[in-house]
């Protein structure tokens, strides 16, 4: 593989004594480097580690087996025994504290520097002649380690800003610095690695995140439906009950409970939602308009339309009801949701005495923007149509009609859009 | 209707709700009203025996049951007791539930927030044959039928469709006018409207029957059919 050399110890300086896991635990900090907070699920980042070790452990196996049959060809082979008891001391140490993973930042840093110095000081065991007509240094696999290391620490990024200064010492210890990626593959491998390990460790954090946060989810709902069964059971019935029994109580008590009955159906129906829909269901954002006065009928499938068109007759409607509100107080009104496939229609009905006739005109005429123009507005702007039908026994009736597909003007009506939203 | 109040004998009730408190304020509501209450009921299996042995003329029924829901409960009910009719009342907030005791066989639907004289009035239109259908009901069905015409392929025997009249007529209801108003706005009597209704919510039923059927023997469950839903709600007609 890789250009190199044999096991050449490191400086004498740079040795393991600064060691990292010596006081364990009072650090959360590093903890949270490594992608994980405080709660029962695993982190998968230490599976990750410990695989890093066993490999830094069988790089070991090949730095001694480099030096065991090679020894005894180097110009110093006193130093290059002791260099490479420094590397298996330092490989149990580095092992130890990753596995455990209390403090790893510390040691990752101690790792790249006792790697470099280590790969450097081939250059005093045999010159760099010997290391580019021989077999690999002892080093060369072995440092993958530091790399491997600031990769899952750091990212892609880090890993292969480590990859490069060490794969530039394996190759000028060993006098290949000058040759082509053809011939010494060290720094393509190296950077790739660091590459690549940092690229899992994005993976791997972002999925044990929508992990935990599903489990989040799952026992947000589980909670609330024991809550739903708890209200049903309980404060649900004797509301209902008081509000039945309003007129041997008090007519303002029971029409208290019946607003709160109502007020807690709607809390326990509403669902707990990860993230809003791409296309909202219009039938379940219509039915948060019910109460006292108004009905809102819906069919049991969710009635998917586009969030402006869907913010369109939301506003219509909300409109119409509070039309009525004003001019009809005390009359009931009735929303119908419709999904006819390639349109919706949406019906906002009230038994009040309807418009009186010339009132929209009027409106109009004083230049006010009456409910009529807005409601019709709001149905141009969705690509729809409102029809309106009025009368002193037919109540007040607004039927909207919203196409699923808009014809043609949807590249003007976008532009109109934006311009607004942009003021 | 086999049995039922016409001859001045009182109209015969079981009540299906697991809530104690509230049987027992809905029991005396019809009590007073001159209601004979046979039976009550906590549960999917005690409301099906207890139909079987007493076979009530209506069933109020509550959706949320601990041991299944109040669609099951309407088909078993249904299947001991073919003469009964089965009066949904329930939250409005359970609304596919109630879509699927509708489609098992029951005839009608109130909020159990309705007031007590509603509930009376319910009781008895339910008894003599009529459907109790707010507006929120009548968009669930009609919403069903688009479904279902949706679904399944043209050309498939027997479809569920609604005519255009009745179509036109549970339009109406969703949008809460009561059968005289629809009358008025269609020129018909308002007992051809009740009509219209009624014979939309049949062919739901029936519809649901084949559904069911095909279902079972496509799943080679027809053998020992016995305590299958399935052969319920239509057996009155």
């Amino acid at each position: 593989m890789m250009g190199g050399v044999s096991a050449v110890p490191p400086a004498p300086g740079s040795a393991p004594d600064s060691e990292p896991k010596s006081e364990p635990d009072n650090e959360p900090k590093s903890e949270l480097d490594s992608g994980q907070a405080p709660e029962p699920l695993r982190d998968p980042m230490v599976a990750l580690w410990r695989g890093a070790q066993a490999f830094r452990l069988a790089s070991l196996a090949y730095a001694l087996g480099v030096q065991v049959t090679s020894w005894q060809s180097y110009a110093q082979p006193a130093l290059s025994w002791l260099l490479i008891t420094l590397q298996v001391i330092w490989t149990g140490v580095a092992v130890t504290a990753l596995s455990l993973g209390r403090r790893r930042r510390p040691v990752v840093i101690v790792d790249i520097l006792v790697t470099l110095s280590l790969v450097a000081s081939s250059y005093l065991v045999a010159p760099p002649a010997f290391w580019r007509t021989h077999e690999s240094l002892p080093t060369t696999l072995w440092s993958t380690n530091a790399v491997i290391s600031a990769a899952l620490l750091w990212g892609p990024l880090v890993g292969v800003l480590v990859a490069l200064p060490v794969a530039l010492a394996c190759n000028a210890v060993s006098d290949t610095l000058a040759d082509s990626v053809f011939r010494d593959a060290t720094v393509p491998v190296l950077t790739i690695m660091g590459l690549v390990i940092g690229l899992l460790r994005g993976i791997v954090t972002r999925a044990n995140e929508q992990l935990r946060q599903a489990i989040g989810i799952r026992a947000a709902a589980a909670e609330r439906e024991r809550l739903a069964r708890e209200v049903h059971d309980g404060a649900l019935q004797v509301l209902a009950l008081v509000h039945r029994r309003g007129g041997t109580v008090d007519a303002e008590l029971a029409a208290l409970a019946g607003k709160q009955e109502r007020a807690l159906r709607r809390l326990l129906a509403a669902q707990p939602q990860a993230a809003p829909p791409a296309a909202p269901d219009l039938a379940a954002e219509l039915v948060g308009f019910e109460g006292p006065f108004t009905a809102v009928s819906v069919p049991s499938e969710p009635v998917a339309l586009p969030p402006e068109r869907a913010a369109d007759v939301l506003a219509a409607v909300r409109a119409a009801l509070h039309n009525t509100e004003r001019h009809a107080p005390g009359a009931r009104s009735f929303v119908l949701v419709e999904d006819l496939g390639d349109e919706v229609v949406v019906t906002v009905r009230d038994d009040g005495p309807g418009i009186p006739e010339g009132r929209v005109e009027q409106a109009a005429a004083e230049g006010r923007l009456g409910v009529a123009q807005s409601i019709r507005g709001r149905m141009a702007a969705a690509g729809g149509s409102a029809l309106l039908r009025t009368g002193p026994q037919d109540g007040t009736e607004w039927e909207l009609h919203i196409p699923r597909t808009r014809p043609g003007r949807a590249g003007s009506e976008r532009g109109r859009r934006a311009g607004r939203e942009a003021t | 209707m086999s049995h039922g109040g016409e001859q001045g004998r009182a109209l015969r009730l079981m009540v299906v709700d697991d809530h104690p408190m509230w049987r027992d304020a809905v029991g005396r509501d019809l009590d007073e009203a001159g209601f004979e209450v046979v039976a009550t009921a906590d549960g999917v299996q005690s409301a099906t025996a207890r139909a079987a042995a007493t076979l009530p003329d209506v069933v109020l029924m509550d959706m949320h049951l601990p041991d299944g829901s109040g669609a099951r409960a309407t088909a078993q009910v249904l299947a001991v007791s073919p003469g009964s009719r089965v009066l949904v009342l329930s939250a409005s907030s359970e609304r596919d539930d109630v879509l699927e005791a509708v489609k098992a066989g029951a005839c009608g639907y109130l909020v159990k927030s309705a007031s007590a004289q509603e509930l009376i009035d319910a009781v008895r239109r339910t008894a003599s044959g009529q459907a109790v259908f707010t507006a929120g009901l009548a968009a669930l069905v009609l919403g069903e039928y688009r479904r279902m015409s949706s679904d399944v392929p043209a050309g498939t025997s027997p479809r569920a469709e609604l005519t255009e009249r009745e179509t036109e007529v549970l339009r109406l209801v969703a949008k809460g006018l009561s059968a005289r108003q629809i009358g008025t706005r269609l020129g018909l009597s308002h007992r051809t409207v009740e009509n219209h209704v009624q014979s939309a919510l049949r062919k739901l039923h029936l519809a649901n029957r084949v559904e069911l059927t095909r279902y079972v023997i496509e799943q080679g469950l027809d053998q020992g059919l016995d305590q299958e839903p399935s052969r319920g709600p239509e057996s009155r007609a």
